[in-house]
């Protein structure tokens, strides 16, 4: 069957008053109270232990902080510091490049993933908490692991899969040249397990008589997936990209255990350079001003994507 | 109606969060705290060691030791990792433990904050028999103590003696013969099986300023400085000098002109340099006495040899380390913390921190020249490191901060040593402006 | 039918031969990349010596040796003091979340796409630099003024709000059809009524998300933790494993110890969860 015909198909499946309906937007039945009696658990939480110290840490970026002997008060010198620093902005491009190769890396592999490890088997079942793991292995372990894989020798195991395709021994996380790749493909091989557990549980969600009538159209896995799945997954996908923006910019642990931002700058991220002008030196001011600048940028991110999302739909 | 919900509940955040920044301006502490009643006071005391070791023991023993002779109670806390956070923690309530037992390198840190009491060592009973370059480790940059100097130690040159004695080669005496001993390693397969090893591990990360930290023996015994002392606690960057820089050159030849180091050094830290010897994948480690034991099992006491490294070109300066015992300020029990630091250098305090020949001694070196190494260590190899230490050590320079610079000097070596294209001069011109930028930020910049 | 319609690729169980092998084949390659280097941390938490720069997957001198050195440090204090927390954390986390997702994603409601904002914007604060404000925080509780400093409830309380479960919960409720709602309240059935029977079970696969990464979330907490914990013996396993990896005195093996106990009850989690997303599949309620 053709594919307009297919999509006219679950269009036409959706306005059928007998099928469900997707719903838009909520319905307001009773009180006004209501709903903010339900989100009040979570907003008094979040106001204690997330807004409260947030709101401190926001001052402490104008401070010169000193806990013992008390702050004082600098006004936009930290922020200065940072912005002016020369390393900022290629921790900013890395972080970029970064973010966007593990988001797409991760996204793409955990796709396909799903797509393979769907269904009710008692081997998947195996298969899937396998493949599970490097979300669970705590990441200071990862990096261990990951250092012995990228072993620079043409011994390494790393060096010699790249023998297999007959290219020549890289240095990977000690060379400036390919450190950035090093840790990224670190990063899609943990993300994409995280993104497949959340994807799964949208297919999981799929309506399955769809699955049927684009059959009996005579429409082969190919289609199916472009022209049913992949509209059913929207809002998963919508929730793997907004939180692999906020991931993305706050990438730190995997760069700072595996290379350190180095060599020679070559990794450094928004976040390590955060850490050593700020921690290392316990300038505790400018590290506040980087999470400020940091946060700022995140909120931009993802109120692009979510308008992005709104124009979509 | 539905719009002032939401203006309210935003306007209530905000307020909030605002008022409770509001709240971090605080006083400065502890200018003059009420002190305690002699009889009743006691002491908090934190040492940088990990909870659960035998370190921890010891330290547990110490404090019991400490009370039965002086009458004080002691509660002994050790905290290992992010030492720092919860230090802070404390110091932003204002309740710094009474007693912290730390690097000699942090003096200039700690001091800057504001935490430290300052000492007077003709007031610390016992103070005459400490060591004189042990009150090097305790000095700030404006020369006076801020600390009592509790334990030394120094690097020596871990060796295998079977390798050595497999390629034929002599203890080396001078740094050409150090070299070739490392290229024979590396290149003479010195374990017969054809195993392939190499010369030096060096712990090559940037983390923690290890790089740094790991060479600087090698740096200033190669001629290399990072300051010169006007003498009035000012500094100016000498990285930059001819020395620091064929000194960095030599460095970085290990890696790209002799091929000696471990590959993949430049990211690996100490523990895996550690388990590199140990496992016998490099035949040679700079290091500090306390892993005679760890050694001693693995690679195995017969192969190892502990050898004084060769001095060179400058002549020989090993890392001087130590911990020192630092009186926290706003302590409502500063007689006891006197106490504390008098009977930690006394000869019975420091021979119960030095735990004999157990593990998870406070006490490598002792700081009390009264103390007879050789009649409480059975291990003979310990005075080597004491004489050592003696002759040739150095501690860290009297900066205000020196992590800064620990930190951007392991950058500068960590970037040689991953690309060999770059020119040594110039990177270290890179780093001496870093140095006196830094300088200038710790307000210790000289002229 | 060759194909059947329980999965996008249609991969049923009367398929040719060669998808089989192909399946096959790719599940073995799935299993290789993804665990074979955490298994290889697990056989070197079994081994008394290894050759650092290989990764085995075979115990070399096989002994529990690390184990018990492991064990001389208090590990099972940590792992208790873990398991606590995480218990009731996950508990507690999973009901707030609930409960929010619900009105976030059922209700229309003026202020609804600021506090969705409020939400994510909890997940963009970076954790470092709250440490030591939340540290003050937690020792004088606002309006409350109780002191949550070294007790597990103040490594238990803050982490029962988090975003992530909330957005998670929250698109997968949206898609919840009008109709069910609407059938219960012509049933007669109150908020609360609506929500349990009707709502929450058809979004069991959500349920099994936030369940998983809840607990993992909980059980890797690092900061938090340590600044909650003022002696050892509150310490949970992710700091104990911390300090056992910076400890000189240490080796890897037992390093490697700690990580294995770090690591199998979030599998052993994963494990049970999945359940609850198939169980999604077969109940079928939304499949009409």
């Amino acid at each position: 069957m053709s594919k307009s015909a297919l999509i006219e198909r679950s269009r036409r499946s959706e306005r059928l008053p007998s099928a469900p309906t997707r719903r838009r937007s909520g319905r307001r039945t009773g009180a006004f109270w209501v709903p903010w009696a339900f989100l009040a658990p979570a907003l008094v939480l979040f106001l204690l232990f997330k807004f409260i110290p947030m709101g401190e840490a926001v001052m402490t970026s104008f401070q010169n902080v000193r806990p013992f002997l008390g702050n004082q008060w600098v006004g936009l010198q930290n922020y200065n510091a940072l912005l002016s620093s020369d390393d900022f902005q290629g921790a900013v491009w890395h972080t970029l490049l970064l973010g966007v190769g593990q988001t797409v890396g991760s996204l793409l592999l955990g796709f396909t993933l799903a797509l393979l490890l769907e269904g009710q088997a008692k081997r998947l079942w195996f298969v899937r908490s396998a493949a599970f793991l490097p979300v669970v292995a705590p990441m200071a372990v990862i990096a261990e692991v990951w250092r012995i894989i990228y072993h620079p020798t043409g011994d390494g195991i790393a060096n010699q899969i790249l023998s297999w395709i007959a290219l020549e021994p890289s240095q990977w996380i000690n060379s400036p040249d390919s450190s950035l790749v090093s840790v990224m493909l670190v990063g899609i091989w943990r993300g994409a397990p995280y993104d497949m557990i959340i994807i799964v549980a949208g297919l999981v969600s799929v309506d399955r008589s769809l699955y049927e009538a684009s059959a009996l159209d005579g429409a082969g896995p190919l289609r199916r997936i472009l022209y049913v799945t992949l509209p059913a997954l929207r809002p998963v996908i919508a929730i793997l990209l907004t939180l692999a923006a906020i991931r993305g910019m706050r990438v730190f642990t995997e760069v700072f255990l595996l290379t350190n931002g180095g060599p020679n700058g070559s990794s450094e991220v928004v976040m390590t350079l955060i850490y050593k002008l700020g921690f290392e030196r316990n300038q505790l001011g400018i590290a506040a001003a980087g999470s400020v600048l940091l946060f700022a940028a995140t909120v931009a991110l993802t109120l692009l994507i979510q308008l992005a999302r709104r124009r979509k739909e | 109606m539905k719009s002032k919900i939401s203006v309210i509940l935003s306007v209530g955040m905000l307020a909030a969060t605002a008022l409770a920044g509001c709240s971090t301006g605080s006083e400065p502490q502890g200018s003059s705290v009420k002190q305690n009643e002699e009889t009743t006071q006691t002491l908090e005391i934190w040492q940088r060691k990990a909870p659960g070791s035998p370190s921890d023991t010891v330290g547990q023993e110490v404090a019991k030791a400490f009370s039965e002779a002086t009458g004080v109670q002691v509660e002994f806390s050790s905290i290992l990792e992010d030492f720092e956070i919860k230090l802070q923690q404390r110091a932003s309530q204002g309740d710094l433990p009474d007693i912290v037992i730390n690097d000699t390198a942090q003096l200039g840190n700690m001091k800057t904050q504001g935490l430290l009491r300052e000492i007077e060592p003709a007031a610390i009973e016992g103070s005459d028999k400490i060591k004189a370059r042990a009150w090097d480790g305790a000095k700030a940059a404006d020369g006076k103590f801020y600390g009592v100097p509790h334990t030394a130690q120094t690097v020596a040159l871990f060796n295998r003696s079977d390798w050595r004695k497999n390629v034929g080669a002599e203890v080396p005496t001078n740094w050409d013969e150090l070299v070739k001993l490392w290229e024979a390693y590396s290149t003479g397969d010195p374990t017969g099986t054809g195993k392939d090893v190499a010369g030096l591990g060096v712990p090559g990360a940037t983390k923690r300023g290890y790089i740094s930290w790991n060479t600087s023996s090698f740096f200033w015994s190669g001629g290399g400085e990072y300051f010169k002392d006007d003498g009035s606690g000012k500094f100016t960057s000498e990285v930059a000098s001819e020395g620091s820089v064929a000194a960095a050159q030599w460095i970085r030849g290990l890696v790209c002109e002799h091929d000696v180091l471990q590959p993949g050094a430049g990211s690996q830290d100490t523990t895996n340099v550690k388990e590199l010897f140990q496992t016998g994948a490099v035949g040679s480690y700079l290091v500090a006495p306390y892993e005679l034991a760890s050694f001693d099992l693995n690679p195995g006491r017969d192969v190892v040899e502990v050898i004084a490294p060769p001095a060179g070109p400058a002549g020989l300066t090993t890392l001087a380390e130590g911990n020192n015992v630092y009186l926290m300020a706003g302590s409502a029990n500063e007689l006891a913390q006197e106490k504390f630091a008098e009977w930690a250098v006394s000869v019975e305090g420091q021979t119960v921190a030095m735990a004999g020949d157990r593990e998870g001694n406070l006490v490598r070196i002792p700081v009390n020249s009264e103390v007879d190494m050789s009649k409480l260590r059975t291990d003979s190899r310990w005075q080597m490191f004491e004489d050592l230490y003696e002759k040739n050590g150095r501690y860290v320079p009297a900066v205000p901060n020196w992590a800064p610079f620990l930190n951007s000097s392991a950058e500068t070596l960590n970037t040689l040593i991953s690309d060999c294209s770059l020119d040594v001069a110039d990177e270290m011109k890179k780093l001496d402006g870093k140095f006196t930028a830094e300088l200038e930020a710790q307000g210790a910049l000289a002229g | 039918m060759s194909t059947s319609f329980d999965s996008a690729l249609g991969l049923g169980t009367n398929n040719k031969p060669w998808i089989k092998v192909i399946n096959y084949f790719l599940w073995a390659l799935i299993v290789i990349v993804f665990a074979g280097p955490l298994v290889a941390i697990i056989v070197g938490a079994f081994s008394a010596t290894r050759d650092p720069s290989q990764l085995s997957l075979i115990p070399q001198n096989p002994s529990l040796e690390n184990f018990s050195t492991a064990l001389d440090r208090n590990v099972m204090l940590y792992l208790g003091n873990s398991l606590i927390v995480v218990g009731f954390g996950l508990l507690f986390q999973m009901l707030v979340s609930v409960f929010a997702a619900y009105a976030l994603a059922r209700k229309k409601f003026r202020g609804r796409g600021i506090a969705m904002l409020l939400v994510l914007a909890t997940l963009m604060l970076p954790e470092e630099i709250l440490a030591i404000p939340l540290s003050r925080v937690l020792s004088d509780v606002p309006f409350i003024g109780i002191n949550l400093i070294n007790s597990l409830a103040g490594m238990i309380v803050p982490v029962i709000a988090w975003g992530f479960s909330i957005l998670v919960m929250t698109e997968f409720m949206k898609e919840v059809p009008m109709e069910l709602e609407e059938a219960a309240r012509i049933d007669g059935a109150g908020e609360l009524r609506t929500f349990f029977s009707v709502i929450l079970p058809t979004c069991t696969p959500a349920l099994g998300v936030i369940g998983v990464f809840g607990f993992t979330m909980i059980w890797d907490q690092y900061l938090l933790p340590l600044i909650v914990a003022s002696d050892s013996d509150m310490f949970t396993l992710p700091l104990a494993l911390r300090s056992l990896r910076a400890d000189p005195e240490v080796g890897l093996g037992v390093v490697l110890v700690g990580a294995t106990l770090a690591l199998l009850p979030s599998v052993i989690a994963f494990l049970c969860f999945q359940k609850s997303f198939m169980r999604g599949l077969a109940s079928g309620a939304v499949k009409g």
